[in-house]
């Protein structure tokens, strides 16, 4: 009898401090989520490189709002899947990237864990400039 | 003859001239009219000519056009031929690793804890350590699929293990995502990662005691990206409960299940960050360890908050990049310890033990890294029953430290140079050197953060 008390115990330890865990995780999810609903409304565009992103506030103008990945100075091969991004590629509409495995180092990584189905590749939502140039020294 | 020639000459420019002037005087308003018809034919022509260039110009620019692309309305082919694996073309890759390990202690023991196979201390010598092949391809347009199978030797004998073998959705909305098979789960930092990315030639303490290197089982894990503007990500996953902190799966029930939370930024342009906080529940189970001579039956728990944080000094992180990694962890156990060895009997543990290590690893050349790390583990106290088994920590709380250079050609070969200062028993210290190289051919896929 005791042992069993003392097992229902155990388990509601347990479970309160999971509960515990979800709440402080609540905390600044619901602050954050309001203005993240009012983000949802506009056309998002995830730019890999700061030319794409300059060429969709060029294109889209009021339009869109554009989140570019990089800054000049990163190099775009050996760059990592960092937090930011994933929860950048969560509203992307629209991914807009160099392609050719430029990007094949984290782009994949965000795409698979936080993209919608529209922005996988060879989806709609997925422009890969490459693929619109006449490509030179491809290897087969 | 030239009487002749002058004679032809005079009356030939007489002629001319009495004709031609007659001629034009009469056809003046003709020639005008002939002149200005000329012109305008010319200028139809010409326009016509003109016409037809920039027609034929940009016949051949949308020629040109088309011929380098497709209508881009549906699937551009060329977009999916060399993006990503797909099912007639996977990307097949090979891990080709091996070590040269000295130690200077005979015994590598960690004194308080049973440790499995996988986290004990290695072989010293040269060796290969396990090989692994990799495949990783999309099923279709919803799923992903990817198996990495480990082949390693133990005893004399090539053991084949599937490492890992699961298929993951790849577009559900909201951020979701679905992962069933075998695999890592999300547990800390370290778990979901392979050993053969680590910055280290070996796994912490913590890491090696708590989670076997690295916990993979059976189950099924969802994951979700949370809306909100700064990172946040929650997730768990149910398992069979067949590794290594979990007992071994004894019937229908879930051995193990796990659940996580993590959160991250940016901190300017050049430094990136993440923490996250997760647990590994452990159901009724029996546990072997410390070759299979000492079992643990009972439930467990393993909580663990993790921390790293990256920085950019010059901005592009293919320069330089400075790394800062740390872990904490805190198990607690309830059930009873059993040490073969020391004929312990079953005695009834109730407890808790802890540990954390903290790592640092600096890039200062695009080639070349180096690293040191701390870790430590706090053993509890040892009931009565288990004095001078393998679960007596002897008041000694196991320590290590670590110090590590590496060379990385490529990212697809390193060779690393170690040394660990592993104090874990009372005995003496145990000085170990560490020669490694890491080798893949093939595709290497994305590594997550």
């Amino acid at each position: 009898m005791l042992m069993g008390l003392i097992a229902i115990k155990e388990d509601a330890m347990r479970f309160f401090q999971i509960i515990i865990l979800g709440a402080v995780l609540a905390v600044p999810l619901f602050t954050s989520m309001s203005s993240y609903a009012a983000d949802q409304d506009r056309f998002n565009i995830f730019a890999c490189a700061p030319e794409w992103g300059a060429l969709a506030r060029e294109i889209g103008g009021e339009k869109v709002d554009v989140f570019v990945a990089s800054k000049a100075a990163q190099d775009v091969h050996h760059m990592r899947a960092k937090p930011s991004l994933l929860a950048a590629m969560r509203k992307a509409d629209l991914v807009f990237c160099s392609g050719a495995s430029l990007e094949i180092g984290w782009l994949p990584v965000l795409l698979n864990k936080a993209g919608s189905a529209q922005v996988q590749y060879g989806d709609i939502g997925s422009l890969m400039a490459s693929d619109y140039v006449e490509r030179l020294e491809v290897m087969n | 003859m030239s009487k002749k020639l002058l004679l032809a000459a005079t009356s030939a420019a007489v002629l001319h001239i009495s004709f031609g002037q007659t001629a034009y005087a009469a056809d003046d308003a003709d020639i005008q009219a002939l002149r200005s018809e000329i012109l305008s034919l010319q200028k139809t022509y010409e326009q016509k000519i003109e016409a037809l260039e920039q027609k034929v110009q940009t016949l051949q620019a949308t020629a040109k056009i088309n011929s380098s692309s497709q209508v881009p309305i549906n699937v551009p082919a060329t977009a999916q031929r060399s993006s990503k694996g797909n099912s007639f073309n996977p990307e097949i890759g090979v891990i080709l690793n091996g070590r040269y390990q000295n130690f200077s202690a005979k015994e590598g023991d960690i004194a308080g804890f049973a440790v499995g196979e996988e986290g004990e201390r290695g072989k010293e010598g040269l060796g290969i350590d396990e090989t692994e092949l990799n495949f990783s391809a999309s099923v279709d347009d919803k799923f992903r699929g990817s198996a990495t199978i480990a082949l390693h030797e133990h005893e004399g004998e090539t053991e084949v293990e599937i490492e890992e073998a699961y298929v993951a959705t790849t577009s559900l909305p909201s951020g979701l995502e679905v992962k069933v098979g075998r695999f890592f789960p999300e547990l800390g930092y370290l778990n979901s990662h392979h050993s053969h990315a680590d910055d280290f030639a070996d796994r912490p303490l913590t890491n090696r005691v708590f989670l076997d290197n690295n916990y993979g089982d059976d189950g099924l894990q969802v994951s979700m990206v949370l809306p909100t503007d700064f990172y946040s990500e929650i997730g768990g996953g149910v398992f069979r409960g067949d590794d290594f902190p979990a007992g071994g799966a004894g019937g229908a029930d879930i051995g193990a299940w796990t659940a996580y939370g993590r959160v991250g930024g940016d901190i300017g342009d050049d430094a990136s960050w993440r923490l996250g906080l997760s647990t590994l529940q452990v159901r009724q189970g029996t546990r072997s360890a410390q070759e299979d001579s000492v079992t643990f039956q009972g439930e467990s728990g393993v909580y663990i908050a993790d921390g790293r944080m990256v920085y950019a000094p010059t901005g592009n992180s293919a320069e330089q990049e400075i790394s800062l990694q740390g872990e904490y962890f805190w198990r607690t156990e309830d059930g009873a310890y059993d040490d073969t060895n020391a004929g312990t009997g079953a005695v009834s543990y109730d407890d808790h033990q802890s540990g954390w290590y903290l790592q640092s690893a600096y890039k200062f050349d695009p080639q070349w890294r180096v690293g040191a790390r701390y870790s430590q583990l706090y053993s509890g106290d040892t009931p009565l029953g288990l004095t001078g088994s393998s679960l007596d920590s002897d008041g000694h709380d196991p320590w290590a430290a670590s110090a590590m250079i590496d060379w990385t050609n490529s990212e697809f070969s390193r060779i690393r140079a170690q040394y660990n200062y592993e104090n874990v028993s009372n005995a003496d210290a145990d000085n170990q050197f560490i020669l490694q190289y890491i080798m893949s051919l093939g595709a290497h896929g994305a590594h997550s953060y």
